[in-house]
């Protein structure tokens, strides 16, 4: 099942952090997902919408999720990953399992994040690495990250930073 | 419990019943406070549409639409079953401040199918819930025999 990151990974990845850069951009929280097929053909993308919508669980991943899932039949699924700017929280490593998508590549982990987010309450995640929660999957998932860390956390850093926010 | 949460609950089970019927899944969810309902829902997750569309999910959703997040600081997650890592999480973010639930997971675990997505997350909702500083209280299981009724003969024939 383990497929260890190549090339083409780390290009789909560096699209999930142009994504994200691209979300703090237009006013959202900066996070960006893209779903690709076993082939690299991007399936998804998406941003956060959760500034935009007051819908406090329109995470990236999750709605890359809601997004793919009706369109895109379970056996391409079952063999896609899901690049994340960030690392998975407990709600969206969840409804990637729930979609049948089981690889996750991911940019920033969640240990930094909260540590780069440890003055804001109302931030505040669930404390849960994706590898945790997925360890109790049905199923077994193949996990990788933290990976282009630096590039990752340059866009979590402009946005956490900016003294206006 | 609190004097209205049976009340809320079974209203959760009238959803459960509902999702049924409707050929979803047996699950209902309200979201409720003092002043009433804010928002309620049942299962609308199927094989080939949004996996995330669980009750708890979708009453969260409808009721983060319709009030602010104010409201929802004082509010209830009402849930006919225990709900999973998901919908606890989704709860946590929609900020309620408390969830009561009918059937407990363990018990329904084995009545479901054993296919990997059948099977789902085996982390439970207090465990999700027990980090962050911010607490959700969590109460259930609760009427446990009335809930329990939503899944009879459910599982065995479901194939989905
Ligand atoms: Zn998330
Ligand atoms: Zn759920």
């Amino acid at each position: 099942m383990s497929r260890t990151t190549d090339d083409r990974d780390l290009a789909l990845l560096r699209q999930a952090i142009a994504v994200s850069a691209a979300a703090a951009a237009s006013g959202e929280l900066p996070f960006g997902a893209v779903i690709a097929a076993r082939d690299g053909t991007i399936l998804a993308r998406a941003t956060s919408t959760e500034i935009s919508t007051g819908d406090w669980t329109c995470h990236a991943e999750t709605n890359a999720v809601r997004d793919a899932s009706p369109r895109i039949d379970r056996r391409t699924l079952a063999q896609a990953t899901i690049y994340a700017s960030a690392e998975p929280c407990a709600m969206c490593a969840s409804a990637i399992f729930y979609s049948g998508i089981r690889r996750i590549v991911y940019g920033f982990g969640e240990t930094k994040l909260r540590q780069m987010l440890a003055t804001r309450a109302e931030t505040t995640g669930l404390g849960f690495s994706c590898r945790e929660v997925l360890a109790h999957a049905a199923a077994p998932m193949d996990i990788h990250g933290p990976c282009l860390e630096a590039e990752a956390a340059a866009v979590q850093a402009r946005y956490w930073n900016a003294t206006s926010r | 419990m609190q004097p209205d949460d049976e009340n809320f609950l079974r209203q959760t089970f009238a959803l459960a019943r509902a999702a049924r019927a409707a050929g979803h899944r047996p699950f209902g969810a309200v979201v409720a406070d003092a002043a009433g309902i804010v928002a309620e829902a049942g299962s609308t997750q199927t094989a080939n549409g949004d996996p995330t569309a669980h009750a708890e999910m979708n009453a969260l959703r409808r009721a983060m639409a319709v009030v602010p997040r104010a409201r929802l600081e004082g509010a209830t997650l009402y849930a006919s079953n225990e709900p999973c890592a998901m919908c606890a999480a989704a709860a946590f973010y929609a900020g309620v401040a408390r969830i009561v639930f009918g059937f407990p997971e363990e018990k329904l675990r084995p009545l479901r199918n054993r296919t990997a997505a059948g099977a789902g997350i085996g982390l439970s909702c207090r465990a999700v819930l027990a980090r962050p500083a911010r607490k959700v209280e969590v109460v259930g299981p609760c009427l446990e025999d009335e809930a329990a009724l939503l899944h009879d003969g459910y599982w065995s024939e479901a194939t989905a």
